[in-house]
Parts: C-alpha cells; structure tokens; sequence
C-alpha cells in the first residue's frame, strides 16, 4: 500500500512537472496589442474604409457575437445582415453582463477561441474593458450621421437606446388600478407586498438604468427605490422577471427592458400583461456594441457594427424590438417617439459615463441594501 | 500495448514448461506488464492527475495563464474571511441535512413496501418510484417549477379550489430541499432494497412466531439490519446534496439564496476580473470534505459482516401482512407518485408545448411547437443537442473501453499496483462536477496554453467521461468478479499471453456487461452538465449547459423544448438497454 501511495505521488508530481513548463509562458496577447492601435481618439482619426474591410472579411472564418440579445432579438438583424454580406456566418451567444466580458478576459488570456463582437449594457464591466485595452478603437463612417450619444466610450458603439418599462399582468391588476409613475408604484407597495419584481442592479441593463434614474433624479430617486425595496422581489434577468410576472408570482414591476414591449405586442403574451413607461423613471440604458481586441474576425466584426448603425441596420432592428435612436428611422418605438411620449427633459439617455467605474460600486451597495440583498 | 495485444504468441523459450505449470507463462510477462504499467499510468494521470493543477491555481496569487505569480493562502484566507462564503455553506449544509433525511425516511419506507408487505401493485410501484433517478435533472426541475412554484399550476389550484394551506415555498432552502427528495429518496431506496433482498426473512418469521406485530417486526428486526445501507446511502445523498448546481442557480437566485455551488459559479463567472483563485479554494475545500465523507463512508459501512444474517439459503421471503392498511397504503403510494412524478413530467410538456404557460389562459388554446423550432432552428441550440449525443456515444464507447481495460488490470493482473487502480476509478464520484471541470479547464490551461485543445470536444467529453466513470466502473465489476478466474487460467496454459487471453476470453464473455456500462455512462454523459461550467468554449456547448444558461436567463420555453428531448433520448435508450442487456438504473 505505501508503494501504491509512493507512487501516485511520483506521478502527481510528474504532472506538476509537466505543468511547470507551461506556467511561464506569456498568454498570447501579442495581435490584440496592435490591432487596439487602430485610431486613437475616436472622432478625431479617419472613417474606416467599409469596401475595404468587406473585402478582407472574406477570407475570415465565422463570426462569433456574445450578446445580451437573445436569438429571437437577433433574428432579424442577422437575416438581413446575412442578405448584405451573404459570406460572413455569424454565431450569437446569448450571454450578458460580466458573464461575457469575463468569458471574453478567460478565453482570450487562455488562448482559446473567443468572441469577436461584443453587445452589452452594462456600462462599468464596458469602462473595465476600454482601460483594458480589450475594445479595438476606430472610426465607423456612419457616425457622421448619427448624434453624439452613438460613442457610449472610446470604440464602444451606441447600438441602441432601449428604455426601461414597467411591466404588469392585467389579469391579476386591472388597468385602472396601475400604477402611473414609479413614485406610484412606491405608495403601492405595501399592499402588493411581494408581487412587484424588479432586476437586480449587478445585471448590466438594469444596472446601467437605475444608475441613470438616481444620477439624474438624486435623493428623489433613492427615497422612492428605499420605500419599494421591502416590498419587491428581484430576479437576475429579465427573462425570469418576465416568466413570474406571465405566471402571476409577479403583478407588477420596473425597471423591466424594453424587450418586452414586443414580445407583448406582437405575441399572446400580451393576453396577459401590459406595459407602460413611468415618466418620472423612464431611462434608456446605451447597448454598446464593440469588436474585440482579440477578435479572429475583426473586419467581419467591424462590418456588424457597420450594419446595426446604418438606416437599414437601425430600422430592422426594430423588429427584434431594439429601440433605434438614429433619426429618420420608421418604428414605432425610437428615441423620437419616446421623448414625444414621456417629454424630452424625462427620457434620460445614459451612456458610459467615467464615474461608473469610481461610483458603481457605493450606488451597487446602497440599492442592494434597500432591496434588502 | 497494441504490439502485446496483436502479436502472436513469442517463439517458444527455455522457460516454457515451467510457464505451463505454473499458469503463468513468464515469457509473456514483460511486454504485459510494459502495457499495464501504462495504463496505469494513462488512468492515473487522466483521472486523479487534473486535481494537482486545482490545487496548484488555489495556492497560486495569480491565475495560472498568467505570467507570474508566487506561492500563496491568501486565497483561503479571502474565502474563510468571506461572510457569504460562511453563509452558502450554511444555506447548502441545511439543504443537505434535510434532504439526507427526507430521502432517507421515505426512501426505506418505499423500499420496504415495496419488497416486504403484500401492497396491492407493488412490483409496479417499485419499478415506477425509481423513474425519477433516470429522468435527467433539469427537465424534472423545471416540471416542478412549472407546477409547485408559488405561482405554478398546482399551487394555484391548490390555493383557489380547496381551503388547504400552501405550506411549501420552493424557492426557500426547505422547498428547495422538498424537491431534491423527489429525486434522491428513489436513490435511498434502491440500495435499501438491495440490501433487503439478502436478509433473510426467516428472521422476521422468527418475531412474528414469537407474538410481535409486523410493525414492532418492522422497527425491530427488518431495520436495525439495514443499518449499513441506510448509512452508505445517506452519507451518498448528503455529498450529492452538497455540490447540486443547478438547483440553487435557478430557484434560489429570487431569494438571494447562495449555495457553495452557486457561490463558485458567481465569483468565477459574474465576476470581472473573476476571483478564480478563491474559487479554486472554494472547490478544494469543497472536494477535500466530500472526499472525506466517502472515506468515512467506507470505513463505517466497511464492517458490514457484523449484519449479516446468519442462517441457511435464503428461503422465499413472504410478505409482511398489511392489514386495514393496505388500501389506504396503496392510495397514499399513488398520490405520491402523482406528485413527485406525474405532475413535474405534465409540467415539463406544457412547458414546451405551449407559447405561454400561465393560469390566466387555457393551456389548451395556446399550443404549439415553437419551442421546438427555435430550438432545432437556431444554431447554437441545435449543435449543442449535437454535440451531446457525440459526447455520448463517442464518449461512453471509449470510458466503457477504459473502465474494461482497466479492470482486467486491476483484478485480473499479476501487476504490482492493481489494488490502487480500483480507487482511482471510483475516486471521481467523490468528486463534485464543478470541481471535475475547474480541475480540468486549470490541467488544460497548464499543459496547453495554446488553448487549441481545450477548444475542442475531446475537452468536455473527457471531464464527462472521467466524471462518470464510477459508474461505470461499478456496473461492470460485479459481472468481472463473477467471472471465475480458471477461465483466463486455462486459456494461458493454452499458451496465450496475458492480453489475449484477456482480450479473447474474459472481455468477450463480459461484453453485456460492457453494454450495460455502456448504456448507463451514455445517459449520464448525454445529462451531465456541470463540469462544462468552467470548460465551455463557443462551439462546445452541450445539451446540459445550453439549458441551465437559457433557463437563468428565463426563457423557460426552449429549455422546456431541450428537456424533453433529452427526456426521451434518455428513455428511449435505457428501455432497448434494459430489453436488451437488462440495465437498471443506477446512481
């Protein structure tokens, strides 16, 4: 038996050897350092060349997307994707929030095959990234078209402004008995003890967006989330928020995206649920866009987030039910429409501000104690 | 190994005649034991070896495919210090107590009903009460969800039709703990009944000739003797309990209720930068007390000869009598089954067979197969059902072919360390499947930092088969042990070396044995989903994992959709197994 044990000891140690010699060596992050040298500030340096890029992108293998739109949000946007640049596979992964950044990091440091293109709302995991060195810097031409807010940080691409909504089931709350603003809801809560839902400020969109509601309306804004925090349940994602309020585990709820709002209109779902904008809580979270430092595909990647900020890539977004904020665009939810809805001074847009990265930690804690987490 | 397997008997030596005599023809050794010594070697570094670098990553102050870094506990020290950590074991040893203790109760009870009383349809109710074991996790999760969540079908109508209380709350520990019950008391009861089919019930006779009632029969002889299986299979359950994912994950995540699986899955993958040394630390210690308790395991259930029985052969058992009971018996029988089984797989394929599954509209008006499209249209869903079955197919072929290679080593073999290889094939139970998969992405990112081998397949197929490989190995040594041994002995004094006659004689005769093994490592395998957590690259997603990412984002529908499909894979292939080489679940 001391044999047997000498032995496997022998052997763990062998392994160890062996794993000795791969340890020291670099990760291999030598083609993302040159290609973060694109452009410097973006703005001040030269549109790329789309033909030029299209051209180059066929000789890349498929691109590979981690996103926090799920497949069916894609769809549209990939199908005519596919008709513009018919060579070029693409592949969405639904994965959202640190989740894909941290995949991202894991897999480029590793050597592994990674995303190319990355989609997310959450505006500190995107500031995290930048100072990393992980987003490729360029000019897209489009930009001359589009207004300020399409630059969310440095190579970080306005995708689209989807606004917060407040989702309710009108079988088990009838119109009449909605609530009208947040503030509302806020009075509310103690008698539908809880039966609002919410999601929680770690998930990037929901997170972005009520960093977007206390940083413009102040202690307003804590003083209402403090009264509805007892009282509301908090999902992780807005999937599930949206299964417990079809089911009625939830009647109410906020800070829902704005996703819903098709799936509501379009399908039976809105047999049972409603949405409303809340004017004194309506925020629209940036869903940034950006190709990788360690993309395979980088011109594939830069032709994606070519397509989803022209006019044709903005208005089929629609359909996915993205809210598109270029002007001109024909939908029926876009940043026109929602600042006719709520007023313009109500429909906050939020990007990437720098303070994210210093003050998302102390407005995490705050929220996370009112919610009682 | 393959020159000692394929070439044909050596040129007859000197020592020929005493190799005859003494059924161990010495000229056939040396190329054997080359070959057994690297099997052994093969099996140890593949199986017990990824443990080193886990260990090395949760010692080490940065992460591995880092340049850098220096020896360190800071890691241990961060995750002892961590109030949260503290909690999740709270919160994951609460629900492993009560599940131990639930799934024990009542998985004796169901075993002793269904084996020594004369309950009406009792064969029936044995076979049926076991289903829950073969039922893949997730989607039997998600049946439960869609009935006995607060909002769910049952609890609904429970609450609006009949004037009971809701005294259930799955989203708690307990509730939480309720279902995992549902799944583990068939576990208990399967190895109870085995147990139970070696007592001799003359024993029990003995008691009732003297006047005791079948129940003070019950408490007094037929349970006492069970000890040792009960214990075994509790101490089972709770390391089991201990490292369930996905339960927590999606249950739990609206209470803010951690459990150390989720807790590890938090901090590694929601975390920028991810804290992949304190969870390295985390799984350590999450393995060493695992590990520990299947040591104690064996050497408390290792004295079983003092429960033997002691009599002739076995007579025919006959059954204890029920009396008034045995009616009211049955019925409380079928409603359990009701609950635990029927009830979750209704839920599971209204899931999937409607658009929206609420109690404000008829389920019956909303169906439909779009779950099904979505999941067979959109790529990434489909490549992952793909990318299962070769998992276990391919996979399962060759861990059977492992196992039976290995076991040949270790009980038929003359070689010097076969008792240890028996231990390293049954070690990777003790080990939790998040650790199975941290341990396997750190051996990956060590001995490849191209990352091109970890990219494929082979990776995740190999963490799976390495995890199942107990199983395997469990089904397939008792039809090797029952095997006399004059059989290989003769055909060696035939003049065969070692490995033909291992090859010819014992793996031939054992090849039921090796499609039994087969079947139950291709359905663990095609289930199986927490060690690709930590290993998963773009393209390869299974089954299991592209599940658990949907269902946390909630889209229940499509998981729904990949549930029943795994559901029926899963039947489908352990009904031919059991037709075809009687294959019996097991844990």
């Amino acid at each position: 038996m001391t044999t047997t044990r000498a032995l496997r000891l022998l052997a763990g140690t062998l392994v160890l050897t062996a794993a000795a010699c791969g340890v020291g060596s670099e990760p291999a992050d030598d083609d993302a350092a040159s290609s973060t040298t694109a452009a410097g500030d973006t703005g001040a340096g030269e549109a790329i060349d789309i033909e030029a890029v299209a051209e180059a992108a066929r000789d890349e293998e498929k691109l590979v997307v981690y996103g926090n739109p799920n497949a069916d949000q894609w769809a549209p946007v990939l199908e005519a994707f596919g008709e513009e640049y018919p060579w070029i596979e693409v592949e969405t992964f639904d994965l959202g929030g640190a989740e894909a950044f941290q995949r991202y990091l894991s897999e480029e440091a590793t050597g592994s095959a990674t995303a190319d293109v990355i989609v997310n709302t959450d505006g500190g995991g995107w500031r995290d990234m930048v100072e990393r060195g992980q987003v490729v810097d360029y000019v897209d031409p489009e930009l001359e078209a589009l207004p300020d807010i399409a630059v969310a940080a440095p190579g970080v691409f306005t995708m689209s402004v989807d606004p917060q909504v407040a989702v309710f089931n009108t079988a088990a709350l009838p119109l009449d008995e909605q609530p009208t603003t947040l503030a509302e809801l806020a009075e509310q809560a103690e008698e539908l003890d809880g039966r609002i839902g919410t999601v929680e400020v770690e998930n990037g969109q929901a997170g972005l967006a009520t960093y977007g509601y206390v940083d413009a309306r102040g202690e307003e804004a804590w003083e209402v989330l403090e009264q509805l925090g007892p009282h509301t349940g908090v999902e992780s994602s807005g999937g599930a928020l949206l299964g417990k309020l079809t089911s009625g585990e939830y009647v109410a709820s906020f800070m829902a995206s704005g996703v819903m709002r098709t799936l509501i209109e379009t399908t039976e779902t809105g047999d049972v649920l409603n949405y409303r904008y809340f004017p004194d809580a309506t925020v629209m979270a940036s869903r940034g866009i950006a190709v990788t430092a360690g993309a395979a595909a980088p011109n594939a990647a830069k032709l994606l987030v070519n397509f989803v900020l022209s006019e044709a890539g903005q208005t089929v977004m629609c359909d996915g039910g993205f809210t598109p904020y270029r002007d001109g665009v024909e939908c029926p939810h876009t940043l026109a429409t929602m600042q006719e809805e709520v007023g313009e001074e109500n429909a906050i847009v939020i990007g990437y501000p720098e303070e994210l990265a210093t003050e998302g930690e102390a407005f995490r804690a705050r929220w996370n104690e009112a919610f009682g987490r | 190994m393959t020159a000692a397997t394929v070439s044909p008997p050596p040129t007859p030596s000197p020592t020929t005649t005493a190799g005859l005599r003494t059924a161990e023809p010495r000229r056939s050794r040396i190329p054997a034991t080359a070959s057994q010594y690297l099997l052994w070697g093969l099996g140890v570094v593949v199986i017990v070896g990824p443990i080193v670098p886990v260990v090395w990553a949760s010692l080490w102050s940065t992460p591995l495919y880092e340049a850098g870094g220096s020896l360190t506990l800071a890691n241990y020290g961060d995750l002892f210090s961590d109030p949260d950590w503290w909690t999740a074991v709270r919160n994951s040893v609460t629900f492993a107590v009560l599940t131990t203790t639930a799934s024990v109760v009542l998985g004796t009870a169901m075993a002793v009903l269904f084996t020594r009383t004369d309950l009406p349809w009792r064969r029936v109710f044995g076979a049926a009460a076991l289903l829950p074991v073969a039922v893949p996790g997730l989607p039997l999760i998600l049946g439960w969800a869609a009935m006995y969540a607060p909002s769910g079908y049952a609890t609904r109508w429970l609450d609006d039709t009949t004037p009971l209380p809701i005294f259930w709350d799955l989203y708690s520990v307990p509730g939480m703990a309720m279902l995992a019950t549902g799944i583990a008391a068939p576990v208990v009861a399967m190895l109870v009944r085995g147990s139970l089919a070696s007592q001799d019930s003359a024993l029990e006779m003995a008691a009732r000739t003297a006047g005791a009632r079948p129940l003070r029969v019950l408490v007094t002889v037929t349970v006492p003797l069970l000890r040792p299986a009960l214990l075994g299979s509790g101490m089972i359950v709770f390391a089991l309990s201990l490292e369930v994912l996905g339960l927590p994950l999606i249950l739990g995540s609206s209470r803010n209720v951690e459990f150390i699986s989720t807790y590890l899955y938090d901090r590694w993958l929601n975390e920028v930068p991810p804290q992949q040394g304190l969870v390295s630390a985390g799984a350590v210690v999450l393995l060493a007390v695992v590990t520990l308790l299947l040591v104690v395991r064996n050497r408390l259930t290792g004295d079983a000869a003092r429960f033997e029985t002691v009599g002739g052969k076995a007579t025919t058992t006959s059954p204890i009598a029920l009396g008034a009971a045995r009616w009211p018996l049955f019925g409380v029988t079928c409603a359990y089954l009701v609950v635990v089984l029927v009830l979750p797989l209704v839920g599971l394929l209204l899931t999937a067979f409607t658009t929206t599954l609420t109690p404000f509209v008829d389920w019956w008006t909303v169906l439909s197969t779009t779950h099904f499209e979505t999941v067979l249209d959109d790529p990434v869903f489909s490549r992952s059902i793909r990318n299962s079955l070769l998992v276990a197919v391919i996979g399962a072929a060759l861990a059977t072919l492992a196992i039976a290679a290995l076991s040949v080593v270790a009980h038929r073999s003359r070689f010097r360390f076969r008792g240890s290889l028996q231990y390293v094939m049954l070690y990777p139970r003790a080990m939790p499947g998040l650790v199975t998969g941290m341990a396997f992405f750190w051996a990956f990112v060590v001995l490849d930092p191209s990352g091109t081998a970890r990219a494929t397949l082979w990776a995740v197929g190999l963490a799976f088969a390495v995890r199942s490989l107990a199983l395997g190995y469990s089904a397939f040594h008792p039809a090797l042990a029952a095997l006399g041994e004059d059989l290989d002995r003769a055909a060696r004094t035939a003049g065969a070396d070692w490995w033909t006659a291992m090859r010819t004689i014992v793996l031939r005769l054992l090849r039921p044995a090796m499609a039994v093994s087969f079947v139950l490592l291709f359905v663990a395998m095609l289930n199986d989903y927490d060690p690709a957590v930590f290993l998963v690259t773009p393209g390869t997603e299974t089954m299991g994992l592209t599940m658990l990412k949907l269902w946390v984002g909630g889209s229940a529908g499509p998981v729904a959709a990949l549930g029943v499909i795994q559901v029926v894979v899963t039947f489908a292939v352990l009904g031919a197994g059991r037709l075809a080489f009687g294959v019996k679940p097991r844990v």
